[in-house]
């Protein structure tokens, strides 16, 4: 086992989800059309950041692994169902160092899979009814509703930028974006869940809010960072591929700031294509432009900042609560995400 | 002579501006031809916290106005309470007010041949929820057979744009509807127009009171026609 705080407990959390996952992954009819792909993309691995946030917030509150382990399931089940469905819509290639499930075995079913992934991870938090009880249970469905339609609104706000070419995007309407389709599926709603089950209150969810906006925008953008500068065999996605799919990333966004006024017809005329029209030379040439211009380092100071931002809620939220493995865990977090390559 | 026509200048933007750093302190991005990465680091970072803060500062200031505009409350302990209070002082307040109102349509129907039973005890006090801001709502009725209405609207109705649709029979079948009914807003409050044809089928017509802005359920009205 690892000694690092974060990968530590990211293999025990993620060994123990994966363990209560096999439950929900079982082979049954029909098989080979769904539930084979249902266990597809969480059998390709993954780092269980979700379900091991939501665990470690409810160990750090006072609760036990099996309190949240149905909610840990849960976000992971949910997590593959948006990736599916994201690929799709994103017609993306690779996933997790495999062609995607799209790909594989064509639109129509992917997009059923996900479905199943999504009654799936209901199907989860419902089973948790035994330990939690009706309201607790009533809240999580609730909090898991707020999740899904803060994620597709997010997402829809950015299939959008992308069908209607904008290009006049500034980073508030960015940040804006990934508060709702990354952060509140990837933290806020691991963090709220965490503490919901460990004190069976409500209190101040919005708090966690706040840190998990921070932590989730610091987490997207090195994300982002790595699509174009990440280690191809390690990133585990298409390299590039945010660019041949028009994405509006900070970079993006930053380059149609500073570039000249010709880089910047030639970059909306390349943004207005589809994915498919797309040249790799165009490619390349937008890869080079945000180089010169330094989008990268700029995206990556954007990102340690509100990495900082992080810490500081981070402070504010756990600061009372006693020391512990899941605190350490916590705390680390905001520098995790921004060491990974 | 033409070559002297008067154009417009070129506007200095055609876009508006959205970077409320920019428009609040005057910290422009990077300009045209400008390194993004340009900027001082001090400057990069605080620019970007205060921009994080921004963003999910409004975010939630949105969400809490939202949340009020629909009362929507949590399964939590103390909502569950809150709830059961509210609804027993509802539900009581309600059924004083509906018999008082269900009496004086019925005496309007009937030509003011009914008379109030003598023995009807006054509504007990009760003491009312968190009173939302008083708004006058008055019920008219164009009908030739007996009719009773009631209106049963959410606290937090008082003072919203109301819409109802067509009457459906409470029985579930598919008999005659009661379309013509409508909440107009009226000084001070809304007005009700119920309007019964000539011979319509007797029973009970049953509707949901919609919010205009919000489009949820904000009551329902409900209708007994009687034989004629």
């Amino acid at each position: 086992m690892s000694t690092d705080p974060v990968l530590a407990l990211l293999d025990e959390y993620g060994a123990a989800t994966r363990v209560a996952l096999c439950d929900y992954l079982r082979p049954r009819a029909p098989h080979r059309h769904l539930y084979a792909l249902v266990a597809d993309y969480p059998r390709r691995g993954g780092r269980m950041l979700r379900p091991s946030l939501c665990i470690a917030t409810a160990r750090a509150f006072g609760a036990t692994v099996e309190d949240a382990l149905h909610a840990a399931v849960a976000l992971e089940l949910l997590h593959n169902a948006f990736l599916v469905h994201d690929d799709v819509e994103d017609e993306s290639d690779a996933r997790r160092g495999l062609p995607t499930l799209h790909a594989l075995h064509g639109v129509p079913v992917a997009v059923n899979v996900g479905d199943a992934l999504i009654l799936l991870g209901v199907r989860a938090l419902i089973d948790g009814h035994g330990r939690l009880g009706t309201r607790i249970t009533m809240r999580l469905l609730e909090e898991a509703e707020r999740m899904a339609r803060e994620s597709v609104e997010g997402q829809a706000v950015e299939l959008g930028w992308r069908r209607d070419n904008a290009v006049g995007l500034a980073e508030e309407d960015y940040l804006a974006m990934v508060l709702k389709k990354t952060c509140w599926y990837t933290t806020i709603f691991p963090s709220r869940v965490g503490h919901l089950i460990a004190t069976r209150s409500d209190g101040d969810l919005d708090r966690f809010v706040r840190f998990g906006f921070f932590l989730g925008a610091a987490f997207q953008i090195q994300d982002d960072v790595l699509n174009l500068a990440g280690d191809a065999r390690r990133y585990g996605k298409e390299l590039g591929g945010d660019l041949w799919e028009g994405k509006r990333t900070l970079m993006i966004i930053s380059l149609l700031r500073a570039a000249s006024a010709d880089e910047r017809i030639r970059l909306e005329r390349f943004l207005a294509r589809p994915r498919r029209a797309r040249r790799a030379a165009d490619v390349r040439w937008v890869r080079s432009l945000i180089d010169t211009y330094g989008c990268l380092d700029y995206a990556r100071r954007v990102a340690h900042a509100l990495a900082g931002a992080a810490r500081h809620e981070y402070e504010a939220l756990y600061a009372s609560l006693p020391d512990s493995p899941d605190k350490r865990f916590i705390a680390a977090l905001p520098s995790w995400v921004l060491s990974r390559a | 002579m033409w070559n002297d026509r008067i154009t417009r200048p070129e506007p200095e933007r055609t876009q508006p501006i959205r970077s409320w750093t920019q428009t609040l302190f005057g910290m422009p991005p990077p300009a045209n031809g400008e390194r993004a990465s340009a900027a001082p680091l001090e400057d990069v970072v605080s620019r970007s916290v205060e921009l994080g803060y921004r963003v999910v500062d409004d975010y939630l200031r949105e969400g809490q106005r939202v949340a009020e505009r629909f009362g929507g409350r949590g399964f939590g302990a103390d909502a569950l309470v809150g709830d059961m209070q509210q609804l027993t002082a509802r539900m009581a307040r309600y059924t004083s007010d509906v018999f008082e109102v269900w009496f004086q349509l019925l005496q309007l129907a009937m030509g003011g041949r009914v008379r109030p039973p003598e023995n009807a005890a006054p509504a007990a006090p009760v003491a009312a929820p968190e009173a939302p801001a008083a708004s006058r709502i008055r019920i008219a009725v164009d009908a030739s057979q007996p009719t009773e209405v009631v209106l049963d609207l959410r606290p937090d109705a008082a003072g919203r744009r109301l819409l109802v649709h067509a009457l459906r029979p409470a029985d579930g079948g598919e008999g005659a509807r009661l379309g013509d009914v409508s909440i107009e807003p009226d000084a001070g409050g809304a007005v009700v127009r119920v309007r019964v044809p000539p011979r319509h089928p007797a029973g009970v017509y049953n509707g949901l009171v919609i919010d205009e802005e919000t489009t949820c359920p904000a009551g329902t009205l409900s209708v007994r026609v009687g034989v004629p």
